[in-house]
């Protein structure tokens, strides 16, 4: 687990000080990406019918959506685009603003340029700087006529909320955010695309959702000693708040160019491809308020765009992720006398399997016919080199609704009605599941498991 | 030998099942400090999980969860035993089974949530029989829905399937699909009775619910739910922990003290597994454990103050003992294969016989045609025939398919002579005397059974049936109710309308040992409400106060 919380101080000192070395002691690559620490409902915001009769608006809609501003905009069971979702950084929680058009509590006296500053710039209208973790980084490289655009839909389509979502509880000092106009300078900004987004052939569009809209590098690009997205390792992998976006570059082994492009936007459309992967934690969010509802050729086009990003090879992930395992012949680990309850010995990995996880995976691994369960063999989650994202599904679940249903796994962490796993309970089940399943025993020890759980 | 050490809250539950863990929900959410005491231990979902897969004797529901030596419970339904002590006339056919653990006996009930009928409240003013509660249905009606919110309860739109019990609001969720075996017995009834088959009620998830899944039909609600799609006690229990309210498990409850007016309750007294003794002060005191061991507690606790035990000045304390006791039959379709087994195990009942004028000569009941896999009972059968090799792979196939097992949940009524006393020569390892139970099954419910006997025999009749397997005289339904019976009057009744104790204002009683007559549905959800109710009258308390 990086250790991403000593990063930060390290830019609020450069920014403020003026020195530069803190940031060659920075420790590894960390993101300043947003995970939202509780669940954010499914409010996408679709294009209503009077907006298809207003094709700016409608194209703001859209623009919305696959920017997924929704999902850190909105709390759990609140209004959407009222702010108030509480997001883990690696400095302390923020609290996400009311981007309604509510002239005091929300963005309603935002100018169309004051609002093309925050978006792109990363600056607020009363001159202050965004910290990143709103993905102006990444939205620089917006057209003109999406911003103005999206700038129409929030003023107009957006239900004004006249509440302030609470104060941030951040521990962020107001003096980091001088400290961001510094980074600002040396990090690296998308460039903004001109012309009309929507007559871009299928790779530039594909390129432009994904790194202007969808902000994947966001996620699956690591960070230099700066914390900016290392451009020339693209989509190659990188950890957040204990989960790992895997590498989604054109590699065969450790990326993602083994699927056709078809199998991409299955994935991206429905949060799963059979036989190979699902999407869970971030992903699944992603998925559900964003990549979801997009059109099928623009699928396509961030589908087409992905298989031609430069090949990035992964020190561990050498074999595809989704190539390992097989169906495990079933074991008897049965014995003929039921323990007494009051001496509760603890299980060893095989018997945490059986009694938690093969219900609904199968004794053999290979879940339901239907793939609702999926198989654990072939699974990117359990294949993987790194136990990072096999041990989060574990401890928070998985739990994505999109258009072909609500698939919930529930967490087996310390909040699960269902079963509340130990550390050392979770370590054996985990050995046991890449030994079985995936590429092999990682030797994962309780006091790892501890650091994913207390992953912020 | 005692503690100097004295816990102390707001409010004093004794029991972690269903009822005392969702009144310490509701209560510490009101900012009213709670302590439960559960008598069983603490032990988690896979443990029990383990131990079913472990157990040879698949249709023990209670073989998965063995009692602990200071809280025993009674083994399967078998008699003797060696825990709950049955005599009378129908001595077997009160075998009940319950747990004493952590969350209480929903960790094997089969999840159907029923509410109770308006008449079932009213069965005196009704039908001349029984007794009338001391509160309608309408009192209760807020209560269920909290509690089938509570639970997650899927059921039928009641403009489709009115299940006879006013809904203000629809179920929370949508019913099970039914399964193939299902489907076709509903086709049977349709076409060939004047009766119907209904969904049954069930607190089970048919969508992910309360970050629980969805139910994927492992056919094994009883003994235990594998992945959490059904609801039972212990997330109630993790709710209210969450919430701030204390639970305390291995605490066996053996005395409950009041003030020299003998009039409020000041304390009760535990054990712990080394038998030594704690005491528990608070303002209010709830005993919500299950109906045999809330009746053995205000028992056990006779002392001069009350000789005939806590909260018994009516006498009715252990008296009064009812449960569903019905009629249990297997046979062998000669229709085409239902291939029972599929979903959870009880999802359809025949629902005609649960009211009717006729209420006021013999008891109703309700019919489940029980969806459980029968490949256990189907390989029994073909062996004890005599078949071998492939013959017998094709038996069992073809038994498996075509078994039908029906039973039925007849009504008692509270009878006085049906009573629990307290062992006088047996004795748990901390000295509690073990439960004493005589019964003898009332006319009311002999003569319903014997109307059930009839209907089954037509059914059997109606699918081609034959190899017919009665259950040798009654069937025990493991829905014990009425130990402190609810009423107006203190003189022939335990508790009032609120469940508080007629002789002492800060005690309350949550279980179905409360219940004035039994119904037909399954008890649990009107527990579960009941309990809630109590919730509420205390929230209220609290305030003025």
């Amino acid at each position: 687990m990086p250790e991403i919380g000593k990063l930060l101080p390290a830019l609020l000192v450069a920014g403020t000080m003026g020195s530069g070395s803190a940031f060659a002691q920075a420790q590894a690559p960390t993101p300043l990406a947003p995970t939202p620490t509780t669940a954010v409902p499914a409010s996408s915001p679709a294009p209503s019918p009077d907006q298809a009769n207003d094709p700016e608006l409608a194209r703001g809609a859209y623009i919305a959506t696959a920017a997924d501003c929704v999902a850190c905009h909105t709390a759990s069971g609140g209004k959407p685009f009222a702010g108030g979702l509480k997001i883990a950084t690696p400095m302390g929680d923020v609290v996400s603003t009311n981007i309604t058009p509510d002239p005091e509590h929300g963005i309603g006296k935002y100018s169309e340029k004051d609002f093309e500053q925050a978006v792109r710039h990363g600056i607020r209208r009363d001159g202050s700087n965004l910290f990143p973790v709103m993905p102006y980084v990444s939205y620089a490289g917006m057209t003109d006529q999406d911003v103005q655009a999206l700038y129409a839909w929030f003023m107009h389509k957006v239900e004004p909320v006249p509440v302030s979502p609470p104060e941030d509880a951040t521990t962020l000092p107001a003096a980091m955010r001088s400290a961001m106009m510094a980074w600002n300078y040396v990090t690296t900004m998308e460039k903004p695309e001109t012309g009309d987004s929507g007559t871009y052939d299928p790779v530039r569009r594909g390129r432009y959702l994904t790194s202007a809209l969808e902000h994947c590098g966001t996620c699956h690009t690591p960070r230099n000693f700066m914390l900016s997205e290392k451009q020339d390792r693209f989509l190659s992998g990188a950890s957040l708040t204990g989960w790992y976006a895997p590498n989604v570059t054109s590699s065969k082994t450790s990326g993602i160019g083994s699927w056709s492009e078809d199998d991409i936007v299955t994935y991206l459309r429905t949060g799963r491809l059979d036989g190979h992967a699902q999407a869970a934690g971030p992903m699944a969010e992603a998925v559900e308020h964003s990549l979801s509802h997009l059109t099928d050729s623009d699928l396509h086009a961030i589908a087409t765009y992905l298989l031609q990003v430069p090949v990035m090879e992964d020190d561990l992930d050498v074999k595809p992720r989704d190539s390992f395992g097989k169906p495990q012949e079933v074991a008897d680990i049965r014995h003929d006398v039921p323990k007494r309850i009051d001496d509760l010995t603890e299980m060893d990995g095989a018997g945490i399997y059986d009694a938690n996880c093969a219900a609904c995976h199968g004794h053999d691994g290979a879940g339901t016919r239907n793939h609702y369960a999926p198989s654990l063999f072939n699974n990117t989650t359990v294949g993987s080199a790194r136990p990072d994202n096999l041990i989060m599904t574990i401890l928070k679940g998985v739990d994505r609704t999109t258009k072909d249903g609500h698939a919930l796994m529930p967490g087996f962490g310390a909040t699960s009605d269902v079963e509340r796993l130990t550390d050392t309970e979770i370590a054996s089940l985990v050995n046991y599941l890449t030994a079985t399943f995936g590429s092999g025993d990682h030797h994962v020890t309780a006091q790892q498991v501890a650091d994913f759980r207390n992953a912020k | 030998m005692s503690s100097e050490q004295t816990l102390s809250a707001d409010v004093v539950i004794v029991g972690s099942g269903v009822a005392g863990s969702s009144i310490a929900n509701e209560l510490v959410r009101a900012g009213i400090s709670v302590i439960v005491l559960e008598a069983g231990p603490r032990v988690d979902r896979q443990h029990f999980v383990e131990n079913f897969r472990n157990l040879e004797n698949k249709p023990s529901y209670q073989g998965p969860f063995p009692a602990v030596p200071w809280a025993r419970h009674p083994p399967d339904q078998v008699t003797p035993n060696d825990y709950l002590h049955t005599a009378g006339p129908d001595a077997e056919a009160y075998q009940q089974v319950y747990l004493r653990m952590m969350g209480g006996t929903t960790w094997h009930w089969a999840g159907c949530a029923w509410r109770y009928l308006p008449s079932d409240f009213e069965l005196k003013t009704r039908y001349g029989q029984g007794r009338d509660w001391a509160l309608k249905y309408d009192d209760l009606e807020p209560f269920y829905y909290q509690a089938e919110v509570m639970m997650g309860v899927c059921g039928p739109d009641p403009a489709k399937e009115d299940l006879g019990s006013p809904r203000k609001q629809p179920y929370p969720m949508d019913a099970l699909p039914i399964s193939y075996a299902a489907q076709e017995f509903r086709k049977l009834i349709a076409e060939k009775t004047p009766w119907r088959v209904v969904h049954e009620p069930q607190a089970r998830n048919t969508r992910p619910y309360d970050g629980r899944p969805t139910c994927e039909g492992h056919n094994n609600c009883m003994p235990i739910c594998p992945i959490g799609a059904m609801y039972n006690g212990s997330y109630s229990v993790y709710h209210a922990e969450a919430a701030g309210a204390k639970f305390v498990a291995n605490a066996v409850v053996y005395r409950i003290e009041r003030d020299a007016a003998n009039k409020r309750v000041t304390a009760v007294h535990y054990y712990d597994p080394e038998k030594t003794s704690h005491r528990v002060t608070g303002k209010y005191f709830v005993i919500a454990a299950h109906c045999i061991e809330t009746a053995k507690l205000l028992l056990v606790s006779a002392d001069e103050q009350s000789p005939d035990g806590v909260a018994n000045s009516s006498g009715h304390v252990g008296r009064n003992m009812m449960d569903h006791t019905g009629v249990q039959v297997t046979f062998i379709s000669g229709d085409k294969a239902l291939w029972p087994g599929r979903g959870p195990l009880e999802t359809n009942v025949i629902d005609n016989f649960r009211d009717g004028d006729w209420r006021n000569e013999r008891g109703a009941y309700l019919v489940h045609m029980v969806d459980d896999n029968q490949v256990d009972l189907a390989t029994q059968m073909a062996i004890a025939k005599g078949y071998v090799g492939r013959e017998l792979e094709e038996r069992i196939r073809y038994l498996a398919a075509h078994t039908v097992r029906l039973f039925s949940h007849n009504e008692a009524l509270p009878d006085p002579e049906n009573r629990l006393t307290l062992s006088k020569t047996k004795k748990d390892i901390l000295g509690i005397p073990h439960p004493d139970v005589y019964y003898k099954l009332p006319e009311y419910t002999v003569k319903s059974c014997e109307h059930t006997r009839k209907v089954f025999r037509e059914l059997i009749g109606l699918m081609h049936g034959t190899d017919e397997q009665w259950t040798p005289g009654y069937f025990p339904q493991d829905h014990p109710s009425g130990s402190t019976i609810m009423g107006v009057d203190p003189k022939d009744s335990v508790v009032d309308g609120e469940c508080r104790t007629h002789d002492h204002d800060n005690l309350f009683i949550a279980s179905s040992s409360v219940f004035s007559t039994v119904g037909t549905g399954n008890i649990t959800l009107t527990v579960a409400a009941l309990a809630l109710r109590v919730a509420d009258t205390l929230k209220k308390e609290f305030a003025h106060a």
